[in-house]
């Protein structure tokens, strides 16, 4: 095996030399100033923040290095990377593989593990210990943890499914707007069933094709991916197969929301809610909110309302949610003035008030209501969101949190088997149990193929 | 017999405009599309003329606090040009070479570089990678010029079209005592003017429009290429289709231009000798 | 004798000069990452920082390659594809260029119409399309009032997809075989066309016998490069089906693209590319060997 690892690097050496490569001479990161302050201990640094365009469209990102800067003295420069697009190799890891150096790296914590496989990501545990901080006390589970039970990133926000409805349509329709209380999704199938008017076009309900709404409601109901010890699926569980069953119900039964085969044809676009006014609800990741203020790029005139996501009558109120978080990569020279960056941007980023929800889990309901209520409310005011719906909506300690997408062994690839097997199933193209068996047997394969 | 050609003439003509307008019906959609709100692009039924027309996402790339629309334009240019002109000189001797000179192994060499044309380049990106930074290539326009210019694509396509100029054109300037390079550039490449005016539009439209090499190798944003810059622009957290139909119009405008351009190529070959067909 | 074999070994110089600064640049930068990328398929490489701990595994890559079901269903499809996508745009692209060298009016215009495809953005196109051929789209509308009973949804129906995304991948290319076409027969001398028409030969028969072998050269090329192209379908497919319905669009690319970047098997995703190239490889050889018989040079 040596040999071949030899024969690689005679290979890459070659590649070198013919190349005439002259000898690497990067520059040091420049050292903090003589005179530390106790204060701002790397006052002066500079990092490197790999970050993606969406991120540096608005204010959100400059006005948080800005903070940074005052805070901790710490420089940010950017690194702009572009979103890697689906079936294009992610330019950042590939980068980082290379060993170019970068100081600081944003991702959700399922992106994140990818760069943790690839082994690029500094685990922050000693790194808290040195810069004496206590991780758990202030994000608590939303830490990104992965296999080996070390911390890889600090959260900074929560992307929290909601409901969001069309205020216009529940007037023309002579309907209530639905409370946030028992918001289940029997009540939520019946009222779609109310709003629709197929003569006018009109869906009560409507959703994606992503690959979480083919389990998000067995998941609600306590349905696990993996068995216990991840070396194989579980998708045998008949709480996997009713949910499929439910949500393709919903389009090709139910007749609320537009069939898969409809969707699939590109008729209603992703964005169908907020462009076409056509739809009377729609469940989606918290995402969705950042279109709402955006009048001039999706012009309407109907308000929109908010709600907490939907559950199984007889569960626990549950929600499906995302954090996104802040790591940093292994090539970064300054790793401890890099964690002293990531943790004043986890801590800090929501009082932005970019309509982002904390994933903190030392906020006092104090806090929480005096940010909603200088924050969100009027960034939303278009849409006259009041205090107690964001409350119910986005900050419910009661409410069961649920990661969005299957995570562990093979992830990846098992959405995509999902997503084709799912798709024949609503399509009508393939029973129900075929589907189920040949997912099942697909991730297995999956699963023992990447744990192998 | 004049007037029945003429007639099908006619109705060839009106037959291929039927299918022109079937080809240029996305351009139509991407055009209109420019001019509306991102929330009306995809609505049916489609709107040929925007209701809510705008021009926020023409206006918006020229404001853009954080970029530089203008900037990567002149960088794109740039880089363009400098391809094309190395590009012409290199791809045109070494198809010459494999062309017209009778050199050992030959052949051999060329099919090992035709083999190069059916590895799938998903696979080279990381050695290319690490190739580029060693040689610190990275983050400069070089790392997306040369692997364009060692296409072997055009290579070949020339060399296909030099053989079949008859070799007793070259024979005869050789007894003349003119030498290969001569015989090269005054007698080879301008009788495969349309070939190379080939060359030259398609090799425009890739380097104009790659998006892969940019996007791998540059990082600068100030040194960043078009075709990566109008993603920056128009894919944030949400896909803003109204900016990137926006973009992707603008960016199109100088192939239309290199289009007409070379169009005359395509008409002036040897044959301008004044025959109707 | 001797000086033939002086002038021969000029001529050699020569032509290494002619060709020296390409291939030294090609060696560079695309044969070496070539080896690399075949000395990768023979081992279990995944991540590159992780090299260390990479082992080489022989031909188990390849074994379980063809041992592998969804790869060798893929394998078929793009087969498949190549079946549909070569022919017609050959056949396609030579017409159009027949057609659009002297044969209408407002050629200029007419040429520039049937170019546009080729350079529209692919996410306008996909969009345009999946509207024109879904549910209630005017393909099916029309069918139905043709009669046709249940009309189906190309893109999105098992049997259509796969020639469907072919046949759109062939107008939105075909620009380019025209183009090349056309340049081509600009250099069919007029003369040997005029010769033709002097001795009573009709149009069809003056194609067949003075154009089709005068453009056999570009014929060659376009061929040998369209069977490259229709592999490297990556961007159409993904776009309008991304790989679907079910699998029925998945072909190799899709597959070598999410075995490398999405499950980080890059000796896996190697050892596909490698098969790949050899089929291709092999189709070439047997053209290039073959070539003798029709190609006129």
């Amino acid at each position: 095996m040596k040999l071949l690892n030899r024969s690689i690097a005679a290979v890459m050496a070659a590649a070198s030399l013919c190349t005439m490569a002259a000898g690497c001479t990067e520059k040091n990161a420049p050292s903090p100033t003589a005179a530390t302050n106790s204060e701002k201990p790397y006052e002066g640094v500079t990092l490197h923040y790999a970050v993606s365009e969406s991120a540096t469209q608005g204010g959100e990102t400059q006005e948080l290095i800005e903070l940074v800067r005052e805070k901790t003295g710490i420089n940010i420069e950017f690194t702009i990377v572009p979103n890697t697009n689906a079936g294009e190799v992610d330019k950042a890891l590939v980068s980082l593989m290379a060993g170019d150096e970068l100081d600081i790296l944003y991702g959700t914590d399922s992106k994140l593990k990818s760069y943790y496989s690839a082994g690029v990501l500094t685990p922050l545990d000693e790194l808290a210990v040195n810069a004496n901080y206590n991780m758990e006390e202030k994000f608590g589970d939303n830490l990104a943890i992965y296999s080996d039970d070390r911390v890889y990133g600090l959260p900074a926000f929560s992307d929290i499914w909601l409901t969001y409805y069309n205020k216009k349509l529940f007037d023309e329709a002579g309907l209530e707007y639905p409370s946030a209380d028992g918001w289940t999704w029997e009540k939520y199938v019946e009222t779609a069933k109310k709003l629709t008017d197929a003569s006018k076009g009109i869906y009560g309900s409507f959703m994606l094709d992503y690959d979480n709404y083919n389990y998000m409601y067995a998941f609600q109901k306590g349905f696990k991916a993996y068995n216990e010890d991840q070396t194989k699926s579980n998708f045998s569980d008949p709480l996997f197969k009713e949910s499929l069953e439910w949500f393709y119900g919903l389009g090709n039964k139910d007749k609320i929301q537009p069939d898969s085969i409809t969707y699939a044809s590109g008729t209603y676009p992703w964005n169908s809610f907020v462009a076409g006014g056509k739809m009377g609800m729609f469940v989606c990741g918290g995402w969705v909110a950042s279109m709402l203020p955006d009048l001039e790029k999706y012009p309407r005139d109907w308000q929109c309302g908010i709600l907490p996501m939907p559950y199984p009558e007889g569960q626990e109120p549950s929600t499906l949610a995302v954090t996104g978080c802040y790591a940093v990569p292994t090539t970064s020279k300054n790793k401890d003035a890099a964690f002293a960056a990531i943790a004043c941007m986890a801590e800090n980023q929501y009082t932005l008030g970019y309509g982002r929800i904390p994933a903190r889990v030392d906020l006092s309901d104090e806090e929480i209501t005096n940010y909603i209520s200088e924050k969100l409310v009027p960034t939303f005011a278009n849409d006259a969101i009041t205090v107690e719906e964001f409350k119910k909506a986005w900050f419910d300690p009661d409410r069961k949190v649920i990661a969005e997408k299957i995570i562990g062994p093979a992830d990846t690839t098992i959405n995509q088997i999902i997503i084709e097997e799912a798709q024949l199933y609503g399509a009508g193209s393939k029973p129900i149990d075929e589907a189920v068996s040949s997912i099942t047997s697909r991730a297995d394969t999956a699963i023992a193929e990447e744990t192998k | 017999m004049y007037k029945k050609n003429k007639v099908t003439k006619w109705i060839v003509t009106i037959i291929m405009l039927v299918i022109g307008v079937m080809c240029i019906y996305p351009f139509i959609f991407m055009l209109s599309s420019s001019f509306k709100p991102s929330g009306d692009v995809l609505m049916k039924p489609f709107e040929l003329i925007p209701s809510n027309f705008t021009l926020k996402n023409i206006t918006g790339l020229f404001n853009s606090e954080y970029y530089n629309f203008p900037l990567w334009y002149w960088n794109t240019i740039l880089m363009t040009g400098i391809t094309l002109l190395l590009k012409l000189f290199l791809i045109t001797l070494t198809a010459y070479g494999f062309s017209k000179i009778q050199f050992k192994g030959r052949d051999a060499i060329f099919l090992v570089l035709l083999a190069a044309l059916m590895i799938p380049s998903d696979i080279m990106i990381l050695p290319r990678y690490i190739i580029f930074k060693n040689l610190k290539l990275l983050n400069t326009m070089w790392a997306i010029i040369i692997p364009s210019c060692v296409d072997v694509y055009f290579v070949f396509l020339l060399r296909q079209s030099f053989i079949s100029i008859p070799d007793s054109i070259s024979e005869a300037a050789k007894i003349d005592g003119c030498n290969h390079f001569k015989i090269y550039y005054s007698i080879i490449v301008p009788l495969a003017k349309p070939a190379i005016a080939t060359m030259m539009l398609f090799s425009f439209v890739w380097t104009w429009n790659d998006y892969m090499s940019p996007y791998l190798y540059i990082s600068d944003i100030k040194k960043q290429m078009l075709s990566v810059g109008i993603k920056l622009f128009s894919s944030g957290q949400v896909q803003d289709y109204g900016a990137q139909m926006a973009a992707a119009t603008l960016v199109l405008l100088p192939i239309i231009v290199m289009f007409l351009f070379c169009q005359r190529y395509f008409v002036e070959g040897v044959t301008s000798s004044g025959v109707k067909g | 004798m001797k000086k033939g074999s002086a002038l021969e070994r000029k001529e050699n110089r020569t032509g290494y000069a002619f060709i020296s600064p390409y291939v030294l640049l090609f060696t560079i930068f695309t044969g070496i990452p070539f080896i690399f990328s075949i000395v990768l398929s023979f081992t279990d490489m995944t991540y590159l920082t992780k090299m260390d701990s990479m082992h080489f595994v022989g031909l188990k890559n390849f074994i379980e390659m063809f041992k592998n079901k969804e790869v060798m269903a893929a394998l078929g499809r793009t087969g498949l594809y190549s079946l549909v996508y070569v022919p017609l745009i050959m056949v396609v692209g030579f017409i159009l260029a027949l057609l659009l060298n002297k044969g209408v009016y407002f050629k200029n215009t007419i040429r520039g119409m049937v170019f546009l495809p080729y350079v529209s953005n692919m996410v306008a196109v996909a969009v345009v399309f999946k509207l024109l051929l879904g549910t209630g789209g005017p393909l099916v509308t029309l069918l139905g009032a043709l009669g046709v009973k249940d009309p189906p949804l190309l893109l999105l129906s098992d049997k259509f997809a796969l020639p469907t995304v072919a046949a759109i991948a062939v107008w939105k290319g075909v620009g380019l075989n025209m183009i090349t076409y056309l340049g081509a027969l600009q250099n069919v001398p007029a003369e040997l066309e005029e010769a033709a028409q002097i001795d009573g030969a009709n149009k069809l028969q003056r194609i067949k016998n003075v154009v089709i072998p005068m453009l056999s050269p570009t014929t060659f090329f376009l061929i040998v490069s369209s069977i490259i192209t229709s592999l490297q379908n990556f961007t159409v497919i993904q776009s309008l089906t991304d790989g679907g319905p079910g699998q029925a669009t998945t072909v190799m690319a899709i597959s070598i693209v999410r075995s490398a970047f999405v499950k980080y098997q890059t000796g896996f995703a190697s050892a596909q590319a490698m098969v790949m190239f050899a089929v291709v490889m092999l189709i070439t050889l047997i053209q290039w060997r073959g070539q003798k018989k029709w190609v006129n040079y």
